[in-house]
């Protein structure tokens, strides 16, 4: 039972992660391979957070929060003034960096160590131990996370972001501040990443650099992109099936070592396909092929 | 004599070692229509950018009622009063006809992350500017295409709608990018009134276009730029007589 519950928190995670992601690179088109990063710095302020100064889970999250928004002003300096591919390998050098951080400043993070003994989440009081409390909370947030993003994209605001994905000199022509968005976006879209790395590592009790690396943003990526990038039920169902498929391979009675590698190839194939028979992912609108 | 809403000061710009805009001064009064012709190349565009501020000048200042533009990026030089169309037809094609000109309508508290989220302005905001919306649609003649996406329009219709969009940010200056060009004759004859009628309800409008009878019907003053200079500016009736621009502007 537990491993059902298991797999559920696990995709109200990767839900957080897929909407804020889709906010970023679905809605406002700016594909960024950096996502990790902030679920890194949610999660590492958290562990680092409730073990050294014993805070509560919201102390954790406000903190993560604010250090995402401000991995978020940096990361969105590049899009300002580089597009499309040079773009995302701007992003790809962030997540190097902050995965180099993460691994190597041994003093604060122990490296590839990693920390143990994170507490459990505790709320007003309530402790949050067992996988049945973890599933509720998780549901919370992913819901409050997608609920956010919902009205924030159907909004005016919202309207103008898939202007600057479709146009940003229109956009701009119309009066709108463009560079603005764009670093708005990414501080809103990193500080809802932070939420999942803050649960996530309540959730876990242990964290090591090897959850946050470049692999983990491309997950992100895939179950946007294979969900429907510009669309928000896309990416969820993206991250149903992401988690899913490769958990019902080992009932397949694949020795694991075997799994692990088929899990890879079958993203890859995955990608693959989608890029060339259904670009826009299974339910979508905007498709990266330009 | 009319009060000088638009200038520039000694423009110049040069690309790559070409020169595309080569020391022009211009001043286009209120309430007038202005023409700017000349052959490919000559630098109409480039001008148009000088002005909205998508390119900084390397030289020379425009103003805007007086007010140094320099500097200045483009959003806020359309949000100062000069709105712009595009020769290659800026539009979001996948949304539709309203949504565009929703987008157009400036200065919306909606567009304000905090308000998009919790403010209850945001729907009556919406409701005023989907009214206008339709006027606007009205005024061109495509209110009957309010729900299709932009895409489905045919080309002269979408010169329409980015003339329906610029008037929505309630630009007092319009720039119009060969508004007529590669449109049906009754379509461009649509275009032109429609220009025509903007001025008298008080815009300033200076286009470019390559067709001189269209410069002919609606055109008040005409410039005439050539390798990056003005070459000849003046009244339409000055400007159109000397044979030499007409045979430098046709060939």
């Amino acid at each position: 039972m537990d491993y059902l519950l298991h797999i559920l928190i696990l995709i109200n995670i990767y839900i957080i992660l897929v909407v804020s992601l889709d906010l970023i690179a679905g809605y406002t088109g700016l594909l960024s391979i950096a996502h990790a990063a902030f679920y890194g710095i949610g999660a590492y302020a958290t562990a680092l957070l409730s073990i050294h100064f014993q805070t509560n889970f919201l102390f954790n999250m406000v903190f993560g929060i604010v250090g995402a928004a401000v991995l978020g002003v940096i990361i969105a300096f590049p899009s300002l003034r580089i597009h499309d591919d040079y773009f995302v390998i701007a992003t790809f050098g962030f997540q190097m960096i902050v995965y180099s951080v993460l691994n190597n400043w041994v003093e604060l993070t122990r490296g590839p160590l990693g920390i143990p003994g994170i507490p459990v989440a505790s709320l007003f009081g309530f402790n949050i131990d067992n996988h049945w409390k973890f599933l509720i909370l998780s549901s919370i947030f992913s819901t409050l996370v997608y609920l956010f993003v919902r009205k924030l994209v159907n909004s005016p605001y919202g309207r103008v972001l898939k202007a600057i994905r479709e146009d940003e000199v229109f956009a701009e022509s119309l009066g709108k501040n463009v560079n603005s968005y764009k670093i708005q976006v990414f501080i809103i879209g990193g500080a809802l990443a932070s939420v999942a790395g803050n649960l996530y590592a309540h959730y876990v009790t242990f964290i090591d650099p090897t959850s946050f690396t470049i692999l983990e943003s491309i997950l992100v990526i895939s179950m946007v992109i294979i969900g429907g990038a510009g669309s928000l039920r896309g990416p969820v169902m993206g991250a149903v099936v992401l988690v899913v498929l490769p958990e019902a391979l080992r009932f397949v009675g694949l020795p694991s070592s075997v799994a692990a590698n088929l899990r890879q190839i079958f993203y890859g194939s995955l990608l693959v396909l989608m890029m060339l028979y259904r670009p826009q992912g299974l339910i979508g609108e905007f498709n990266f092929q330009k | 004599m009319a009060e000088t809403i638009l200038s520039g000061k000694q423009l110049r710009k040069v690309f790559d070692g070409v020169i595309a805009v080569d020391n022009v001064s211009f001043a286009v009064e209120e309430q007038t229509i202005t023409a700017i012709i000349g052959p490919n190349g000559a630098g109409k565009t480039t001008l148009f950018n000088l002005v909205t501020g998508f390119i900084p000048p390397e030289q020379g200042e425009v103003y805007l009622q007086g007010r140094n533009l320099n500097g200045t990026p483009p959003h806020e030089v359309a949000r100062l009063g000069i709105s712009r169309t595009f020769q290659d037809l800026r539009l979001l094609r996948q949304i539709s006809v309203r949504d565009n000109l929703l987008l157009s309508c400036p200065n919306q508290i909606g567009e304000v992350f905090w308000h998009a989220l919790f403010s209850r302005r945001v729907g009556s905001e919406e409701a005023n500017n989907h009214e206008e919306a339709l006027e606007l649609l009205d005024f061109v003649g495509l209110r009957d295409l309010t729900n299709e996406p932009a895409g489905n329009l045919s080309y002269g219709q979408q010169k329409l709608l980015s003339l329906a969009c610029c008037l929505a940010t309630k630009g007092k200056v319009l720039l119009l990018d060969e508004p007529v060009a590669g449109v049906h004759p009754d379509m461009a004859a649509r275009i032109l009134d429609l220009m025509v009628k903007l001025r008298d309800q008080g815009k300033t409008i200076v286009f470019i276009e390559h067709d001189i009878e269209a410069v002919k019907k609606v055109a008040g003053r005409v410039v005439v730029m050539d390798d990056g200079k003005v070459i000849a500016s003046g009244s339409k009736e000055e400007v159109l007589a000397k044979a030499e621009i007409i045979e430098a502007y046709l060939t």
